[in-house]
């Protein structure tokens, strides 16, 4: 039963092309974001090995980008973070080498100490 | 002033990067509360050096369970900043301290949901439209479930270390020559203590401790400077050479004692470049065991710091009245209690590279 579910999605390939997305992101000091909290179309980002000797700032790694998906809309862009009041991060994205015009998607703490953000970028 | 100045420019010649993380410390740089400050400190008024290394770094990323560990250790002078700059008399002090504590965060069930969408992204066939669809579905009920509730965690640490103090103790009992009245005391003391931190919402962290300690009452010694005068007379010539003590003087004694810890933290934005942390009340209560000559003890103070969101500079202010109910007979009026101070801490980034640093 699995196998025929796999094979069936094999068939189902999402509209859209890949894309390869570099990033950089920073933060303020009492962020956290939630662990598999950031994706860009649809693929994790991993924060723990992005990050510099700054331990507030992230980038992808030097000659490195993450393959994403690029729907027909845009990229869809997921942080789940959480911080103090004040608090905020602020990432600036790359599609194939050329900055977004959303650039740079800054989010502030909401009453509930979450900073989340879940939006299409094109 | 002249201390501020020459802290700051110490802090011009270490070209070190002053990054943002705060204090929220009583007037003796202790707290009940881990923040995730790592780097060196001065507090201008107890002229302190301190230095911290721990894996605060990893809590960038929030996980269901982490484990949190650090060391840290911290020097000062007795006599303060300024007397140490002025060639003045040194006294000291030192404490090295390590923590090992377990975080645990209240978001189990985005946590979970989270993993599934990285399973899925994971897997063999992705993307593929179903999981994708799976996904989207996933990320809207994470949002639903973040709607409902605030962001909560809760941490358990145990904190332990070695403090000594060196200093000199003037005792009038000794005869048989006035130098040797001058005794050279090297205080060792211990600590360990429990704790727990509750975090609610963006605004509140608060903060409970309890521990035993050994500890001494050089605070309550009196501190003064002594000339001791040798005059040797040869015929009808005289010499005359001075040695110089700094000294305390007083009941000397070390005990043992247990002390509890209080703090709570509120966090506020004041405008779009300034942040506030103020520890809206701390207390700390010490009460001795089978010494009958220590009074017990309670302080109590409010500490303010503000920085910038950037991060580049924090510092703040604090009162504290340093003996709320008067045990100690230390002064009669409540305001004649109350010491003020102000902190700046500069903090400085992990010193391992990201290479180094999993």
């Amino acid at each position: 039963m699995r196998t025929d579910q796999a094979k069936h999605n094999v068939n189902e390939k999402p509209a859209g092309k890949i894309v390869s997305v570099t990033y950089k992101l920073k933060k303020s000091a009492f962020v956290s974001f939630l662990e598999n909290g950031f994706s860009a179309g649809y693929v994790n980002i991993d924060l723990l090995s992005d990050q510099e000797t700054e331990p507030n700032s992230f980038s992808t790694r030097e000659g490195k980008s993450y393959p994403c998906l690029m729907e027909g809309r845009g990229l869809q862009v997921t942080v789940f973070a959480e911080g103090k009041t004040g608090d905020f991060w602020a990432l600036e994205l790359e599609i194939d080498g050329k900055p977004v015009a959303a650039n740079p998607i800054r989010v502030e703490t909401d009453p509930q100490g979450h900073l989340d953000f879940d939006d299409l970028i094109s | 002033m002249k201390a501020t100045l020459l802290t700051l420019l110490a802090g011009l010649m270490l070209c070190f990067k002053a990054q943002g993380q705060l204090v929220a410390e009583d007037a003796s740089g202790e707290s009940s509360i881990l923040l995730n400050a790592s780097g060196i400190a001065f507090n201008l008024s107890e002229a302190a050096l301190s230095a911290n290394w721990n894996n605060f770094r990893k809590l960038a990323v929030e996980k269901p369970y982490q484990t949190i560990w650090g060391i840290a250790a911290r020097g000062s002078n007795n006599e303060g900043l300024s007397e140490l700059f002025n060639g003045g008399q040194f006294t000291p002090q030192s404490r090295i301290s390590g923590f090992i504590g377990f975080r645990k965060s209240y978001q189990t069930s985005v946590f979970e949901l989270l993993k599934r969408i990285r399973d899925l992204q994971a897997s063999e066939n992705f993307p593929n439209e179903n999981a994708i669809n799976t996904i989207r579905q996933l990320n809207e009920q994470i949002k639903q479930s973040r709607e409902k509730q605030a962001t909560r965690a809760l941490s358990f640490y145990i904190n332990t270390g070695l403090n000594t103090d060196n200093f000199r103790l003037y005792a009038d009992n000794n005869n048989s020559s006035l130098a040797a009245r001058f005794r050279t005391v090297s205080f060792r003391g211990a600590f360990a203590a429990a704790g727990l931190n509750y975090e609610y919402g963006p605004r509140w962290t608060l903060g409970l401790s309890a521990g035993f300690e050994r500890d001494h009452n050089l605070d309550s010694l009196v501190s003064r400077d002594y000339k001791l005068s040798n005059i040797s007379v040869i015929g009808n010539t005289q010499l005359s050479s001075e040695t110089k003590y700094h000294a305390y003087t007083g009941e000397y004694m070390a005990y043992n004692r247990i002390s509890f810890k209080t703090d709570a933290l509120y966090f506020a934005k004041l405008n779009d470049d300034y942040r506030l942390v103020w520890n809206t009340l701390y207390t700390r209560l010490f009460f001795p065991l089978h010494e009958k000559r220590i009074n017990s003890l309670i302080q109590a103070g409010s500490a303010v710091n503000i920085y910038k969101s950037e991060g580049k500079f924090a510092g703040g202010l604090y009162a504290q009245s340093n003996d709320v109910f008067n045990t100690l007979h230390s002064a009669n009026g409540f305001t004649a209690r109350i010491s003020f101070g102000i902190v700046a801490k500069y903090a400085f980034g992990s010193i391992m590279s990201r290479d180094y640093a999993k």
